[in-house]
């Protein structure tokens, strides 16, 4: 840093910190928008207005949930990252937006310091599942079915780009073996493909009642720890896949600029309301696993996301412009 | 019998005061969101939502349903008064339901799809009742190479939608065609059309395309032609349909029925397919063709029973499978979630009541629709007397909002007032838009079938005629493309022979 530019930093902080007192004093004193780059009914739609309602609950102030759908969320992350950073306008976020997209589709703003992250609401548990009609009674079998027929199976996604398609091509990767990928218009369509064999593969957090039902069979969790809603089903670590480093989590975050008696204040109250048994009861029922964390350790995820599935998109080619 | 214990239990449910009351709440509300033109029931429930939460999960969903049924009745209120369609569904209610209302038979139009809607209603919950699972497997044996030939089949029949000229038409399909491209391709995640614009990266919405060709056109043809009362087109006459009206309609909404109960269960787009495929299977038999655009009771009946059949049988794939086939199923199943119900086929029989209620209550709710909506037809078309230059600025309004609640964006809105325009051109050039918006429609879904039966066919193009269900639609087609031309090949060899 020059020292003129040192000295500016100086000032501005000085500044900020002359202003920031009256600020976190009384913040939030006017409702509070709650941006959701996904349509209603989706599971970030769903997180949001679980979080909204008790936020709003703690503070006395309206919380708006506004659904920004389009451009792959890049719509309304670029709506909150550039809006005023005062800690009025927040963004429901998953991974794939802070860690995915970047690598995938030119953003109008830089991913990388557009946002201060507040909250990690959940890790969310996603499976890899097929059509009972695929051979192979568990993972190991299936990859070596898999591997027997070169191009024969087919797996099924919510789109190019999408969590599925990466998880797709992480498995792929990591075990040599050679499946199609099928795009859908979002997992519904996927998912109703594979219940009818029509595509054969499916790797999506909504295939959980499928497998429960019967009508698909999970051969992984694919996660670190095991799923309590499947609990007797093998991590894809378990199953042997080694080095399974992609994951989808939900949070919040707000304008990078936001003042840091806010983002604290913000932090501090959403932890809050992650430990609450209610609260952590909603989430477990969207098939999710609240965490707290601090402010740098969720910076630090996202890092970590961002190189993983920077080196996955890259060495498999991903494209979706 | 297990099936009468089960309707017994869920009509025990429905039919409990809370639930009734919610069910009313919902209908009343799915009415009202219906009239105003462009508000649908995806952002009125999603507004609702958060309601939802202190209520039990039955409740919850009872409510949800009633406004989703709800708005499918009251879509058609202003398709027919003032050629405004709110729902993709109730597109082709405009074309003979508006000009009934033209002629004076606004009342009638009304009642018939009322009681259309009633009838259709009826069946498809007692079809949905009886046989989910086997609909469920029906459903299934269409695979993307079925899809696209039933695709196809639509796209031939919105030339046979088409009033007027033929090469119009097919023009008109074309251009549909065009504007379905806009948008990131689903296969290979190119954008195409988009002109490096974020809104359109996702494609152009249904809202802002429908409201502007039909909608916001209508308006500035009405101000040009200095139109001061909508009513003053004709008298109001009679709220009945005459004895003749019911005889054409009843064999209308019969078929009508049928056709929507079976298209409205495919998942992705069937729905959208049953109102118009039931219009053109209505302008096909009947003997006077030419009728039809001009105020023909089956080209209103049987679309209207065809849509409220295939937004019943639409809960079939999210009751048997937990997969929501619309935007309006992927609310329901976020419902159900927040409460702590994971949607599935465990449902029927983990939770017997939340699905024999919702069941029931979806009959309950229909007959409480014809109870509410029979006795608005009066006040409906009573509106049409109100002074235009009153009227159509509260249009206007509406359609904004309407065109702004779906996706919370402006940008929407503008292109709107672009399509607007863009139909005020059409109708000075005698264009008509509903082939365009059927095409506008289907092209998207009948490429996306396509690649994908070919991808998962590893480019072999014989899986369209190796599949049963594909060649018999296919074949279907031919025969539908054959009787468009060939009163075109035999009128030009009448000409030839003149010469």
């Amino acid at each position: 840093m020059t020292p003129t530019k040192a000295l500016g930093a100086a000032v501005l902080s000085a500044l900020l910190a002359l202003s920031a007192p009256a600020a976190a004093d009384t913040y939030p004193s006017k409702p509070i928008r709650y941006v959701v780059p996904f349509p209603p009914g989706a599971t970030s739609d769903n997180v949001s207005r679980i979080l909204a309602q008790r936020l709003s609950e703690i503070t006395g102030q309206p919380v708006v949930v506004e659904n920004k759908p389009g451009a792959g969320t890049a719509l309304g992350a670029e709506l909150v990252a550039k809006a005023e950073p005062d800690g009025y306008t927040l963004l429901n976020v998953t991974n794939a937006t802070l860690a995915a997209i970047p690598h995938l589709v030119k953003l109008s703003y830089d991913p990388e310091t557009a946002f201060v992250p507040l909250a990690l609401s959940g890790d969310s548990y996603s499976y890899i599942a097929v059509n009972p009609e695929v051979p192979g009674k568990d993972l190991k079998e299936f990859i070596a079915y898999a591997q027997k027929n070169p191009g024969k199976l087919n797996f099924g996604t919510a789109g190019n780009g999408s969590l599925g398609h990466i998880y797709g091509e992480l498995l792929k990767l990591r075990t040599g073996i050679d499946l199609v990928h099928v795009p859908y218009k979002g997992s519904a369509a996927a998912l109703n493909d594979a219940v009818t064999g029509q595509v054969q593969v499916v790797l999506d957090p909504a295939a959980l009642p499928l497998a429960k039902a019967g009508k698909l069979r999970a051969l992984a969790t694919l996660n670190a720890q095991r799923s309590p809603a499947l609990p007797d089903l093998p991590t894809i670590h378990e199953a042997g896949v080694p080095n399974w480093n992609a994951r989808l989590w939900f949070g919040v975050a707000a304008p990078a600029k936001t003042p840091p008696e806010v983002v604290a204040f913000l932090n501090a109250t959403f932890n809050k309301i992650l430990a609450e048994p209610e609260t952590v009861e909603k989430l477990r029922a969207l098939n999710l696993e609240p965490r707290r964390l601090s402010v740098d350790e969720i910076r630090a995820v996202v890092r970590e996301d961002f190189a993983t599935f920077g080196e996955i998109i890259k060495a498999a080619n991903i494209k979706s412009e | 019998m297990d099936l009468l214990a089960n309707l017994d239990l869920g009509l025990a449910v429905a039919v409990s005061p809370q639930n009734l009351m919610w069910c009313l709440v919902g209908c009343l509300l799915g009415t009202l969101i219906g009239v105003l033109p462009g508000v649908g029931p995806v952002a009125t429930i999603a507004m609702l939502l958060p309601v939802t939460f202190h209520l039990t999960p039955v409740s919850a969903l009872i409510m949800l349903a009633g406004i989703y049924y709800g708005a499918q009745y009251g879509g058609s209120t202003t398709a027919i008064l003032m050629r405004m369609p709110g729902e993709s569904s109730s597109v082709v209610t405009c074309l003979d339901g508006h000009a009934m209302a033209r002629k004076g038979r606004a009342g009638a139009a009304l009642t018939i799809a009322a009681l259309g809607s009633f009838f259709a209603g009826t069946v498809a919950t007692v079809l949905i009742a009886v046989a989910s699972p086997l609909l469920a497997a029906l459903a299934h044996q269409f695979a993307a190479a079925d899809y696209f030939a039933l695709m196809l089949l639509g796209l031939v029949g919105a030339v046979v939608l088409a009033h007027g000229s033929v090469p119009k038409a097919i023009a008109m399909v074309l251009l549909g065609l065009l504007l379905g491209f806009v948008g990131g391709d689903v296969n290979s995640g190119v954008q195409r059309f988009t002109f490096g614009i974020p809104e359109l990266q996702d494609g152009i919405g249904f809202v802002p395309v429908a409201m502007g060709l039909f909608g916001l056109a209508e308006i500035i043809l009405n101000l040009e032609k200095g139109v001061d009362v909508y009513g003053a087109i004709a008298r109001i006459g009679s709220l009945w349909p005459t004895r003749e009206e019911a005889r054409r309609a009843v064999p209308a909404v019969l078929r009508g029925t049928a056709l929507g109960s079976v298209l409205g269960m495919l998942p992705g787009g069937g729905a959208i397919l049953s109102s118009f495929t039931a219009y053109v299977l209505e302008k096909r038999l009947s003997r006077e063709p030419q009728r039809f655009g001009d105020g023909a009771v089956e080209g209103v009946a049987a679309p209207e029973a065809a849509n409220n059949a295939g937004a019943q049988t639409s809960f079939v794939p999210l009751l048997t499978l937990g997969i929501p086939e619309n935007p309006v199923m992927a609310l329901m199943v976020g419902a159900m979630m927040i409460h702590g119900i994971q949607p599935g086929p465990e449902v029927m029989t983990k939770q017997p009541q939340l699905f024999w209620g919702l069941i029931a209550s979806m009959w309950v709710g229909n007959l409480m629709l014809l109870v509410i909506n029979l006795p608005l037809v009066g006040v409906w078309v009573r509106l049409l007397g109100i002074p235009y230059r009153l009227l159509f600025p509260v249009i206007l309004l509406f359609c904004a909002i309407g065109a702004y609640s779906v996706a919370n964006s402006g940008f929407d809105v503008l292109l709107t007032a672009v399509f607007g325009l863009l139909g005020y051109a059409l109708a000075k050039l005698r264009c008509e838009p509903a082939p365009l918006l059927l095409a506008f429609v289907i092209g998207p879904l009948m490429e996306e079938n396509l690649r994908r039966a070919l991808l998962l066919s590893r480019g072999d193009p014989s899986v369209f005629v190796t599949r049963p269900i594909s060649l018999v639609l296919l074949a279907l087609t031919a025969v539908l493309l054959l009787s468009v031309a060939l009163p075109g090949v035999r009128r030009l060899r009448e000409t030839a022979f003149a010469e």
